[in-house]
């Protein structure tokens, strides 16, 4: 399985297309304000 | 000449990502990933590395009330915070009415009242002293010991050029396609 965890949506959403007959999880959570966002994406390779 | 609003903008651009790479090349020495964690894990009392040597691994979630507000992070910052909601509460009845003085001690309570979470790092690197003091600055987790200063990395699986935060201190250097010192 491969992992992505990323602040940038545009890039979740990436692979999240490019991955997604494989998707396990796409979801996102706050960290904090600077921080901001992690997605995570998670599909087996 | 851009604003680090508008470089940030177009932080993934090609040249971008050309100069990002530049910089996380310079800044960015190694992946040290299993050294650490072997440290961390084994609680040797005499490892060189231990969970109470990083820096801004607790922080603390935001809070958003009608007059307090955090947008989150290290103890300092919720004291400021603290601190100023105590000086609204000062200027008592001139300012406020007696409803909107008990929410705000309310709202203080609350901020006063919040909990520290862990950071989650995915990934130890060992980098600059540059990079990890603008790291430090903005309440990123790192750890400074004997032979070097290490990164808590809290992404994983992209490029490190891709982090939000390389882009912001790249906008803030003003090294970005279109700024003042533009690495070109």
């Amino acid at each position: 399985m491969k992992t992505l965890t990323t602040d940038s949506f545009e890039i979740a959403y990436e692979t999240y297309l490019h991955n997604i007959g494989k998707l396990i999880l796409f979801d996102y959570k706050f960290v904090w304000s600077e921080m901001g966002f992690r997605y995570i994406v998670k599909y087996r390779l | 000449m851009k604003t680090i609003k508008q470089a940030l903008k177009s932080a993934n651009d090609g040249k971008n990502q050309d100069i990002k790479s530049k910089f996380v090349a310079q800044h960015v020495f190694a992946n040290v990933n299993s050294l650490v964690e072997y440290c961390l894990k084994n609680e040797d009392p005499n490892s060189p590395i231990n969970f109470d040597m990083i820096e801004n691994y607790w922080f603390y979630p935001e809070f958003n009330g009608h007059f307090v507000k955090f947008d989150g992070g290290s103890e300092d910052k919720k004291q400021e915070e603290i601190e100023r909601a105590e000086s609204l509460l000062e200027l008592g009845d001139a300012e406020f009415t007696a409803e909107d003085q008990a929410l705000i001690q309310d709202e203080l309570q609350c901020l006063k009242d919040l909990e520290s979470e862990p950071s989650e790092i995915f990934e130890w690197w060992l980098i600059s002293d540059y990079l990890f003091d603008k790291l430090r600055d903005k309440g990123y987790p790192i750890i400074d010991f004997s032979n070097g200063y290490l990164w808590g990395r809290t992404t994983t699986g992209q490029a490190i050029l891709l982090d939000g935060i390389i882009s912001h201190i790249c906008a803030e250097m003003g090294i970005l396609e279109g700024q003042e010192n533009a690495w070109l």
